[in-house]
């Protein structure tokens, strides 16, 4: 796929879909991921699950679907990152993705309605050429053909940064919805609705245009970054293979093996200082494997606010509630409060429950 | 030019020179906005930037003089007790240490300190515990710390949401209590129990003004005005008469009404 010029802004275009899809889940999440921490350039993911239920973040797995059905015909269950309606997928789904910073790409507002509306704009206006005369969906519905869902969308962020998934029923089975969700909900296609034997392609080719059209951007094609590949293998492992977040909802508190987060004051006392001073130096050559969060009571992480995407342990919301300061919380239990705990303390605990983990 | 707060005061070139230090390191922290700055923040007063600072500072909330670690322009400090403090032991000590003789401006203070949540039963305990700090301060009642105690644990009753689950906010039943233990009010008392009653009641009638939304922030407001209302009309007391705006609208960044508030602009007298 050769770039496409659009009026100034350039991004990147990534068509990468994986067979499974629990593993596109993972790539999901890794690329906002990777976003933050490598600064690259605003993405538009295409991709393809195969036959696939795919649950929202706080969906309810037993009463969404009908899991022996699903086992018995083939059918992959995941969890996604974002809220929103259970969907099933397949190859006849369209899934596109925008990974952006919203305030560089969209700078002339701030209303979460408006972006909503511009980022659904280019699929609307596809299939409104198509000779379906629809309009771009209110925030939260769904695109409707014919009291028919054709198109979903949802929106997840994580710090400054914001992933939207849309999702097109260009040609999926219809009949294996019925099957596989307990309420099928006027799911409907696009060939269906259309009379139009579409091609894939022909959509994927039409949404690339229309979206550079409509954001004035140039599209650069390229492949998954060797971080979103090793934040997608460790999400996979931790996260996206696992029964405890696809079926529960639980997801794991960090990437890595041991998340400690630290609670102190705002500003912090000389004994909060102290803390930090002594957890820096305790996990110093353990970063690989120990993430270090420092809440700051009131002002959120590191006293710069509560970053979306960014989720504080229950024990750490108790300890806010009952005012317990400073507090060093490990893989989400109090593990030192109201005392200055030493180095070799915090370092004894810390190895403690990695071997446990080992 | 930043003035330095009295307790601070040193004489000549000492002056001079924690005056020319802390101005240097003001300006150094200005220009480097863009990196990130591991030891200032901003105060939690007045939200100027706050920079290491070891000179004896007294505590912004309980009074308490110590040696600072962190200080604003404006010479705001609180004290280390201060910032470990759940929010009870904070409106206590507050009030029990303040000088200040208008209630709003010690809840806005108080609420201004991070042990206070955006929502929370804090705030009915602290309509009642900065009503009576005020009127102690006007003196017209002599009260000392086991009344705070009392104030704090009845105002603690009312449970989060009972403006919605019992039709009586807090912070209204906070101004009840407050009036209450400044007069003494039992369940024998007569013109004084009626009093009380009808204090709680106006001040639900307020706060029922503001619709939904809740907002303990704005409850806290419009329950402390109807107190300094009956202060003045009672006992001629004079307040600042100039309503200022909610100043807590841009911190609250789920919940709230924005313009459709009515404290959301209200920057007249009166």
């Amino acid at each position: 796929m050769c770039g496409i010029s659009g009026l100034g802004m350039m991004c990147r275009i990534l068509e990468y879909s994986a067979d499974d899809a629990r593993i596109n889940e993972a790539f999901e999440e890794a690329m906002i991921l990777a976003r933050h921490e490598e600064q690259t350039l605003d993405t538009v993911r295409i991709w393809q699950n195969r036959k696939t239920v795919v649950l929202s973040s706080d969906g309810d797995a037993r009463a969404s679907l009908d899991e022996d059905a699903c086992k018995n015909n083939g059918v992959v269950i995941v969890r996604r990152a974002s809220s929103g309606r259970v969907m099933y997928q397949d190859q006849g789904t369209l899934n596109l993705t925008y990974v952006i910073d919203q305030k560089s790409f969209f700078p002339d507002t701030d209303s979460l309605t408006e972006v909503h509306k511009r980022l659904w704009k280019p699929a609307a206006d596809v299939i409104s050429k198509l000779s379906a005369d629809v309009e771009v969906p209110a925030y939260g519905k769904d695109l409707i053909i014919d009291s028919g869902r054709v198109a979903q969308a949802w929106i997840r962020f994580y710090h400054n940064l914001m992933l939207f998934q849309l999702s097109i029923n260009v040609h999926a089975n219809l009949g294996a919805l019925k099957y596989v969700l307990k309420h099928e909900d006027r799911y409907t296609n696009l060939r269906r609705e259309l009379s139009n034997s579409l091609g894939m392609d022909d959509i994927k080719r039409a949404l690339i245009d229309s979206t550079a059209r409509q954001f004035g951007v140039s599209f650069q094609e390229q492949n998954p970054s060797p971080a979103e590949k090793r934040l997608a293998g460790r999400l996979f492992e931790v996260k996206y293979s696992k029964d405890d977040w696809n079926f529960a909802g639980k997801a794991p508190l960090s990437l890595r093996d041991v998340l400690v987060e630290v609670y102190v004051a705002y500003p912090p006392t000389r004994s909060c200082r102290e803390i930090i001073e002594n957890i820096r130096s305790a996990t110093r050559d353990l970063e690989d494997r120990v993430e270090l969060r420092i809440w700051m009571r009131g002002k959120g992480l590191d006293g710069k606010g509560s970053p979306p995407g960014v989720p504080m342990s229950s024990a750490l919301i108790d300890a806010s509630k009952k005012s317990i300061i400073p507090a060093i919380i490990i893989n989400g239990e109090i593990a030192f409060s109201r005392h200055v705990a030493s180095a070799e303390d915090l370092r004894d605990k810390i190895l403690q429950t990695l071997g446990r983990k080992v | 030019m930043i003035e330095v707060p009295p307790e601070m005061s040193q004489e000549g070139e000492e002056l001079n020179r924690v005056q020319h230090d802390f101005t240097e390191r003001i300006n150094t922290a200005k220009n480097q906005a863009q990196q990130p700055l591991e030891d200032a923040f901003p105060c939690l007063v007045c939200d100027k930037l706050m920079l290491r600072f070891e000179q004896i500072s007294e505590c912004s909330f309980c009074g308490k003089a110590e040696t600072a670690d962190y200080q604003c322009p404006d010479g705001h400090y609180v004290c280390e007790e201060c910032r470990l403090s759940t929010a009870e032991q904070l409106v206590k000590n507050t009030c029990k240490h303040t000088k200040e003789t208008d209630p709003s401006k010690i809840a806005n203070l108080l609420m201004k300190h991070p042990a206070i949540p955006m929502y929370g039963t804090e705030h009915h305990y602290l309509v009642s515990c900065v009503t009576l700090a005020a009127m102690r301060n006007l003196g017209l009642v002599d009260i000392g710390p086991r009344e705070f105690d009392k104030a704090a644990s009845l105002a603690k009753i009312p449970p989060l949401g009972s403006c919605a689950l019992w039709g009586a906010c807090g912070a209204a039943i906070g101004v009840g209590i407050a009036f209450s233990i400044a007069m003494s009010v039992g369940i024998m008392s007569g013109q004084n129990r009626s009093l009380v009653l009808n204090l709680v009641s106006e001040t639900l009638r307020e706060i029922s003004k503001l619709g939904g939304p809740r907002c303990c922030k704005a409850s806290v407001i419009l329950a402390l005005d109807v107190a300094k209302r009956f202060l003045t009309e009672t006992y001629e007391v004079k307040f600042d008469e100039t309503k200022h705006s909610c100043e807590f609208a841009d911190q609250n960044l789920t919940d709230c009404p924005k313009e459709r508030c009515l404290l959301y602009h209200r920057s007249c007298a009166g």
